[in-house]
């Protein structure tokens, strides 16, 4: 099994496509009636993610074995209801679904100082249904998610071509560090930087944290960029509570200026607390510890 | 700003900021391939030339920079 996130996502076109068409015909519903088979279906089938699930509920959160099982089936369940409630929102579903805001404060703050701002976050909830919360916030802000180049898959293509236009756009991480002058502009324009900061990918820079008990690798491209730029910071997550309920959440994060390893460390403790409300959403289906032997 | 404060400021960043070996510093020398400079370095680079010299660089502005020179020179040019 793979030590680092390769920067492509599971699934096939012809998957998505189907859980489209249901949803569009059918509705919701019936798309999360599939997904019982599909998750039964990746419980055993794809063995990779299902040993890494394994190790975090049993070694990470020290479940028993059967609430390992019935969590690593749970967890599978609700990753796949998460990508049906954004094909859902994107296609005029919006109404469908309920929102707490948990820190809207200190958004709105992030937005009412017109310095730009940068959104942390990481593979847990549903950070995509983000903008659903921008919307009602400043329906005319621009958020960018800044993503890895391997992103540009036939998957979120197709996604982009049965959703509904928004103002997000992407930022793709690339070699000419093009990226780094678009964030820098973006900033400068008062404008809103999301990206994650869980995934490692190879040959990249890393630092190093404890995450739930055991050191990690983090990719020190984000904790960098938010410890340098003089712009607010907030960790953002977006959990899922119920079927149609959503719960976002808004922290501010100090920044110590020129202390990415501060900064992670801070980071990491916002993810465990966030992880102790809703372990079933932690969404990284690779040895991101480093710690079973490669399969 | 004089060439020569340009020089001196961004020499001061490489070997201070970066702990380059001020021995390998040289107009001529490659500032990826040689000096190791990376996307991470890059971001300093920018935040650094913004603060010290007030000027704004694009991405376009790299693309024929190869050398420390060719650094110098884009620094002259834009802080004109």
């Amino acid at each position: 099994m793979d030590t680092e996130w390769k920067g492509k996502s599971k699934g096939n076109v012809l998957g998505y496509r189907i859980f489209v068409f249901l949803i569009k015909n059918l509705g919701l519903s019936s798309a999360y009636f599939l997904l019982y088979f599909v998750a039964t279906y990746y419980c055993f089938f794809s063995k990779n993610s299902t040993t890494s699930m394994y190790y975090y509920y049993r070694k990470r959160r020290r479940y028993s074995n059967l609430k390992t099982i019935c969590s690593i089936y749970k967890s599978y369940y609700i990753f796949g209801q998460t990508i049906i409630d954004r094909v859902a929102v994107s296609s005029g579903l919006r109404k469908n679904f309920t929102y707490d805001f948990d820190g809207i404060d200190n958004i709105k703050k992030v937005i009412n100082k017109k310095q730009g701002g940068i959104l942390l976050s990481a593979h847990v909830g549903n950070f995509e249904m983000a903008r659903c919360f921008f919307t009602e916030i400043d329906k005319n802000k621009t958020i960018h998610f800044l993503t890895s180049d391997d992103e540009r898959t036939a998957i979120k293509n197709y996604l982009e071509s049965v959703t509904s236009k928004s103002r997000i756009k992407y930022i793709y991480i690339s070699d000419d560090l093009s990226h780094i002058f678009e964030i820098k502009a973006a900033l400068s324009r008062n404008e809103i930087i999301c990206m994650t900061g869980d995934r490692y990918t190879e040959n990249s820079k890393y630092l190093i944290q404890t995450l739930l008990g055991k050191e990690a690798r983090f990719p020190a491209g984000p904790f960098h960029l938010a410890s340098k730029f003089k712009v607010s910071l907030l960790f953002v997550y977006v959990m899922k509570e119920s079927n149609l309920h959503y719960h976002l959440y808004a922290r501010k994060a100090n920044i110590i200026q020129n202390d990415a390893i501060a900064l992670l460390k801070l980071y990491t403790e916002n993810l465990e607390w966030i992880l102790s409300k809703y372990p079933l959403q932690w969404f990284n289906y690779f040895n991101f510890w480093n710690s079973y032997k490669n399969q | 700003m004089k060439k020569t404060e340009i020089i001196e400021n961004i020499n001061k960043l490489l070997i201070e900021d970066f702990e380059i070996d001020s021995n390998i510093i040289s107009p001529n020398v490659k500032i990826v391939e040689e000096l190791g400079i990376d996307s991470l370095d890059f971001v300093d680079i920018v935040v650094f030339i913004e603060e010290v010299f007030n000027i704004k660089l694009g991405a376009d502005d790299f693309k024929n920079v190869v050398t420390l020179q060719d650094f110098y020179d884009l620094i002259e040019k834009k802080s004109k």
